[in-house]
């Protein structure tokens, strides 16, 4: 009975404590907005306090929400700090929200020019196009062309079945074909971002140098060395192992530790 | 005696030096430019005469010598004049010389000066130059055996007795034994020679290890100059000259060099009767001039933070292209070093710039000019910059550090610091190749690779998730068009539909319509009511043409029914008896009376007629 008595005693303590610690906490931390964080950050990185400015712009992208901005000027602010692979990593990561930011770009391109691995990458020709038009809008907006070109189509299909003279009808029919066809590859063109934008299967690589593996193990024989802001893309993962390939086909596997994801 | 090829005497020397002058005057003298120097070998041996004369160009009268101290005139002055006339291209020259010629004999050794002579000319006094004389000593052996050959070879020493090692022999002379690092020493290879040389050629010299050279020319002309070495008279020519800039300290050694020599000795050939020829025999000789070392100190310590080798005294100078210019303007900060020393190896000073200018590789040229004291001349370094932005700047200074050789310390120069005061620019126009200078090409422009600044415009979070695409909503918003607008086209269709059956129906019941229109006018015709009865018949055909055709009653008139009735498969006849009937409905309907049987005769028509349409028309 006593002992029950002491453990709830000491319980009561810990929550009262623990309360008290919690209004510690609310009274404390004075009111910010991400915009004056946002400015503050910037001003550290005009100052050339680059440290400060990193931990303000991952305080905004923590408490407040992402935008492309911020994960660019954090990659700038880390590339200041001499770090290369997370300045990739942020690079990257601001590339997959606006992948036509010109400015992340030549930045990332800077930055890679650092990284100790050059990879040849596989990329072909179509495919470089077709992810630049996929660049031109967000998904949403790929979304919206897509559903305004398909109501479009929808009145052209009026136009062509009630039109009153052939001509009108001729002029209903052919429109019409064109919008929907437009109508579907802005679709798929909303898919291929979309995909691009919730992909998370690509990943830097953060130490500055990592064994491939053969195997998901320990053991497993060294296959090959890749340095830090190397980027890889992530197969399946058994228990904390993942399988990665770099651009060029190569496979292996390493410790999911060592790779954050874009 | 008989001589043989050339020689290199003092006697030759007055001879070619006077026919210089006569070369010279050849151009036609004006009365007033008078002419009168004097002339005499710079350097004597004691007890040996030699030639003192002065020479005028016009005719003079009044000589008067200066006393010549520490020689004895042997005989003298001896006149002569000299006129000559030439015609050379119908134009006529004439060159006048009137020399006065003292032989004169040195009586001690030392150095003398021999004060201006003055002479008259056509009432004016003029005076010559004066000259010094190096008086050498006597060879030791000299007077013993100097009896039968030296004259005009005053110079000449008996070489008999002398060892070989010392007839013809190169010396090596250093100009300093001692220097630092990077400090200029000048090695020279000099003949001594108690014989006439007629050909000589560098055999190998040695590969100067340690050292940066610069060769210097020395051209002499073959003519050798007189000087006393170790008691005797030599005649010397410098072979070889090279400036040497050690480059590392320590004690370096250059290796012996060897000359080749081909040496006019003189031999004695027994001519008979007790006497002899003298005559030549040239002997190749080689000789070796001796190994040195040098001893090269490290500089000293305490050298400035910016020193970056630069040894001997220097100045420095700069200018800039313009202090007031427009932005995107190219300016050109020119900075001249100037001095004796190292000067080509001298690295280019650092110009830190504002951050917004871009500057450009700087051209460097290098005027030098090798001397016997070192490598003299100018460095000149053109910066060029162009200011991205308006502004006022400040152009820093430009530090040069050297080690002074003379005073044996570091010192550093500083060029001015410059204002400049940017204007706006127009628009984007760079002008890099501006004014005189086109030196910059687009090769040369470099563009240091840095990350681009961050992002400042005003921020624009969002959520993670804020994609519309695969939504509920994205898929409700092709949905929800879709559906409105099948909902749509079914009512459009459906509203088509009925208003066609409604035609139809018409069209169906135009017979029915007509009949019961025609059984009224029967009625009528009983009643016997006339107007009403041809109201009723017309009424009835055309109704039922109307309601037939789809047409509306409005629509139709005397002069189109026949054409869509043809149209729709009517007969001529019938229309013809249609269009008879109406118009004797017309006619009936204003004439005061008709009969009875008139009117029966129509309504048996007009019903035999729809009849006829009802199974032509469709």
């Amino acid at each position: 009975m006593k002992r029950t008595l002491c453990v709830l005693f000491a319980l009561m303590m810990a929550i009262s404590h623990g309360v008290a610690n919690d209004s510690a906490n609310v009274a404390m931390p004075v009111v910010q907005t991400p915009e004056e964080v946002y400015a503050e950050a910037n001003k550290d990185y005009a100052d050339g306090n680059y440290r400060e400015a990193v931990c303000k712009y991952e305080r905004i992208l923590k408490d407040y929400g992402q935008s492309a901005e911020i994960y660019y000027n954090l990659g700038n602010a880390y590339y200041r700090a001499g770090e290369i692979a997370a300045s990739i990593l942020n690079y990257e990561r601001a590339l997959r929200l606006e992948p036509s930011y010109s400015d992340a770009k030549a930045n990332l391109a800077i930055a890679n020019a650092r990284t100790i691995d050059r990879i040849d990458e596989q990329k072909s020709l179509l495919g470089g196009w077709l992810s630049n038009v996929t660049a031109l809008f967000h998904s949403t907006t790929w979304t919206y062309i897509s559903v305004i070109t398909f109501v479009l189509f929808l009145g052209l299909v009026f136009l062509f079945v009630f039109g009153k003279t052939p001509s009108m009808r001729k002029l209903g029919f052919y429109t019409g074909v064109c919008c929907l066809l437009l109508s579907v590859i802005s679709l798929f063109l909303a898919y291929k971002r979309h995909a691009v934008e919730t992909d998370h299967s690509e990943a830097i690589l953060m130490p500055t140098e990592v064994n491939v593996k053969s195997s998901p193990d320990e053991h497993g024989t060294d296959i090959f060395l890749i340095h830090s802001g190397c980027k890889v893309r992530i197969g399946e993962s058994i228990g904390d192992w993942c399988e990665v390939s770099l651009s060029d086909g190569t496979k292996g596997w390493v410790k999911a530790s060592v790779l954050e994801r874009i | 005696m008989k001589k043989t090829g050339k020689t290199i005497n003092p006697a030759h020397i007055i001879f070619s030096i006077v026919l210089a002058l006569l070369a010279v005057e050849v151009v036609p003298l004006q009365a007033d430019d008078v002419v009168f120097k004097a002339d005499a070998p710079q350097t004597v041996v004691v007890g040996t005469p030699f030639r003192l004369t002065y020479i005028v160009n016009q005719q003079s009268s009044n000589l008067r010598a200066p006393e010549f101290t520490g020689f004895s005139n042997l005989s003298g002055p001896s006149v002569s004049t000299n006129q000559s006339v030439s015609w050379v291209n119908g134009k006529q020259t004439s060159t006048f010389e009137q020399r006065y010629t003292y032989v004169l004999e040195a009586q001690k050794e030392g150095t003398f000066s021999i004060g201006p002579a003055t002479v008259e000319v056509g009432g004016g006094k003029y005076s010559s130059n004066g000259l010094k004389i190096k008086v050498l000593p006597a060879d030791k052996s000299a007077k013993a055996d100097n009896g039968g050959h030296a004259n005009g070879n005053q110079g000449g020493a008996n070489v008999s007795g002398v060892p070989v090692s010392e007839q013809v022999f190169v010396r090596t002379i250093m100009s300093k034994r001692h220097v630092y690092e990077q400090e200029c020493v000048l090695l020279s290879y000099k003949l001594y020679t108690l014989y006439d040389i007629s050909n000589y050629s560098i055999g190998k010299l040695p590969d100067f290890q340690g050292f940066v050279k610069e060769e210097l020319d020395v051209s002499n002309n073959g003519q050798l100059s007189l000087e006393s070495y170790n008691g005797r008279n030599y005649r010397t020519a410098t072979l070889y000259q090279v400036i040497l800039y050690p480059q590392k300290s320590g004690s370096i050694s250059i290796d012996k060099a060897t000359f080749d020599f081909d040496v006019r000795i003189p031999t004695r050939v027994p001519a008979g009767f007790g006497g002899y020829f003298e005559t030549y025999q040239m002997v190749p000789r080689s000789v070796t001039a001796s190994a040195t070392t040098v001893e090269v100190d490290d500089l000293p310590t305490g050298r400035p933070a910016i020193y970056s080798g630069a040894v001997g005294t220097y100045q420095l100078a700069s200018t800039i292209s313009s202090t007031q210019s427009k932005a995107n303007e190219a300016i050109t900060l020119k900075l001249t070093i100037s001095g004796t020393g190292n000067i080509k190896t001298i690295k280019t000073p650092e110009l830190s710039l504002p951050a917004t200018f871009e500057q450009y590789e700087p051209k460097i040229e290098n005027a030098t000019k090798t001397t016997t004291s070192g490598i003299r001349g100018q460095k000149t370094i053109e910066y060029l910059f162009v200011p991205r932005s308006e502004g006022h700047y400040t152009i820093p200074s430009i530090q040069l550090a050297y080690f002074d050789t003379e005073s044996k310390s570091y010192k550093t120069l500083t060029s001015p610091e410059y204002e400049l005061d940017i204007q706006k620019g127009d628009g984007a126009t760079s002008t890099i190749a501006s004014g005189a200078n086109p030196v910059v090409g687009k090769a040369d422009v470099q563009v240091n690779q840095d990350i681009n600044y961050i992002n400042t415009r005003p921020l624009r979070l969002t959520n993670k998730q804020d994609s519309i695409y695969g939504t509920r909503m994205h898929w409700l918003l092709y949905l929800v068009p879709l559906l409105v607008s099948v909902l749509l086209f079914f009512l459009l269709r459906r509203n088509i539909r009925l208003h066609s059956d409604v035609i139809a129906t018409k069209t169906r019941k135009a017979n029915k319509t007509a009949q019961k229109r025609l059984k009224r006018a029967r009625m009528l015709l009983k009643e016997g009511k006339q107007s009403d009865f041809y109201d009723e018949i017309m009424r009835a055909l055309w109704a039922y043409v109307s309601d037939k055709l789809a047409i509306p009653t409005s629509a139709l008139s005397k002069d189109n029914v026949a054409q869509e009735l043809l149209g729709h498969g009517a007969h001529v006849e019938q229309i013809e008896e249609m269009n008879e009937i109406l118009s004797e409905c017309e006619f009936a309907r204003y004439a005061p009376s008709t009969q009875e049987q008139t009117m029966g005769d129509i309504y048996q028509r007009t019903a035999i007629l729809i009849g006829r349409f009802e199974d032509q028309i469709r």
